[in-house]
């Protein structure tokens, strides 16, 4: 099973995973054996948004890629997001901050659909990433201090194993296993894959 | 409080009074959107009003509001939800809305104001651009009456709406034994005189 409709897409998003306020149920994943027991305390909340926009030739996620500059996963491609501030009600008014920070997306008018489950990073951040859906004419204005690149990747690309090419690699002394999911020379791996995969697994395989 | 024309409160603030939550924001502009592609994912909206995915209901109410405000009835008849990609298909039973409440605005009389409410919060002032229409089934004689809500897209009216309606019911001189209900100056026949 793979994407087909927006309306389906959004369907099972509403469906499997947790509502925008109020508790969640879906359980952590992410690279939670990265994290050592004794610092799990010290992880911190963070959250993306998945911006969805219905475009003429088919409805995309937006993507940015961070500055090489950045403190954490520089250069990296990444939903926009960010560490969930005081200023944050909770962690969907920080996707939404954070976006508005980032790319210029008017918090109001976001049609916020679901939160998937929250991803742990082995840079300890807890990451809850946020569905909403943008006007199909939105047009970004990143901010060049946190933002180097904005691009669309197509949802029916994204939520298709077909395009989830797996790899292996040894690290912090294992040999791990890693998604990547090239876009027009973009190269959407590490956490941003591992989101989509995992929302994928959600949304799709059960 | 004397009714002197004065005392009568604002259409808008009654009906701002109906649906206290405002429609969100104004409505997506699905007559610019010209997509190539229908698609069939198995939408239904159900004689009650309730929604469907392939066979499962759709529970979350705010879902089920964001696609209403997409809806789409096209000249082939066909109630379409439309982005500007495709167009996804909808399997009405009756009618993609039902009205669950009318509140009469303004004085009564000729000029007064039906507005109902719909299962979706969505409110919907009767007049020459909101007809009400009341078909009649030829076999049992069974009434089903519909008030327009947006662009060919009606609201089946709920059995207690149609009987709040049936008894501001009255005739008049052009009506020819019609009863109806007068709303924004336009009179609706619900049906004849017992």
């Amino acid at each position: 099973m793979s994407f087909t409709t927006l309306e389906d897409f959004l369907i099972r998003a509403s469906d499997r995973l947790d509502p925008i306020s109020g508790a969640g149920r879906l359980t952590e994943v992410g690279d939670l054996d990265l994290v050592e027991v004794e610092r799990a305390h010290t992880i911190r909340p963070a959250a993306v948004l998945i911006p969805v926009i219905p475009r003429r030739d088919g409805p995309t996620a937006l993507l940015t890629q961070r500055p090489d500059t950045m403190a954490s996963h520089p250069g990296q491609v990444a939903f926009p997001g960010g560490k969930v501030d005081q200023v944050d009600v909770d962690e969907v008014a920080a996707a939404l901050r954070e976006a508005e920070e980032e790319v210029g997306v008017i918090p109001d008018t976001v049609e916020l659909i679901a939160r998937a489950a929250p991803y742990v990073t082995g840079s300890e951040f807890r990451i809850t990433p946020v569905i909403g859906v943008l006007p199909p004419d939105f047009e970004a204005r990143p901010d060049p201090t946190e933002v180097a690149d904005v691009f669309e990747a197509p949802l029916e690309f994204l939520f298709n194993t077909a395009n989830h090419q797996t790899g292996e690699a040894f690290w912090k002394g294992k040999h791990r296993r890693y998604i990547e999911m090239p876009w027009q020379g973009f190269r959407i791996w590490g956490v941003t894959a591992g989101i989509i995969r995992d929302l994928y697994a959600n949304l799709y395989e059960s | 409080m004397k009714s002197d024309g004065k005392s009568v409160i604002s259409l808008d603030d009654v009906l701002a009074a109906i649906a206290p939550d405002g429609i969100d924001g104004p409505l997506p502009p699905v007559h610019q959107w010209a997509p190539q592609r229908v698609t069939d994912i198995q939408m239904e909206i159900r004689g009650d009003g309730s929604w469907w995915h392939e066979g499962g209901r759709i529970k979350r109410e705010r879902l089920v509001k964001l696609f209403s405000r997409i809806l789409r009835k096209d000249g082939d008849g066909q109630i379409y939800l439309v982005t500007p990609y495709e167009k996804v298909i909808v399997h009405v039973e009756d009618a993609p809305f039902i009205a669950v409440r009318v509140d009469r605005v303004g004085e009564p009389g000729q000029n007064q104001g039906l507005a109902f409410t719909t299962n979706l919060g969505e409110v919907a002032l009767a007049g020459p651009d909101l007809p009400i229409r009341v078909e009649t089934d030829p076999n049992t004689l069974e009434p089903s009456p519909y008030v327009l809500v947006r662009d060919g897209l009606e609201a089946k009216l709920s059995r207690p709406v149609f009987y709040e309606l049936a008894e501001m019911a009255e005739a008049y001189e052009g009506s020819a034994g019609q009863l109806g209900v007068w709303s924004q100056g336009q009179f609706f026949e619900l049906g004849p005189a017992a």
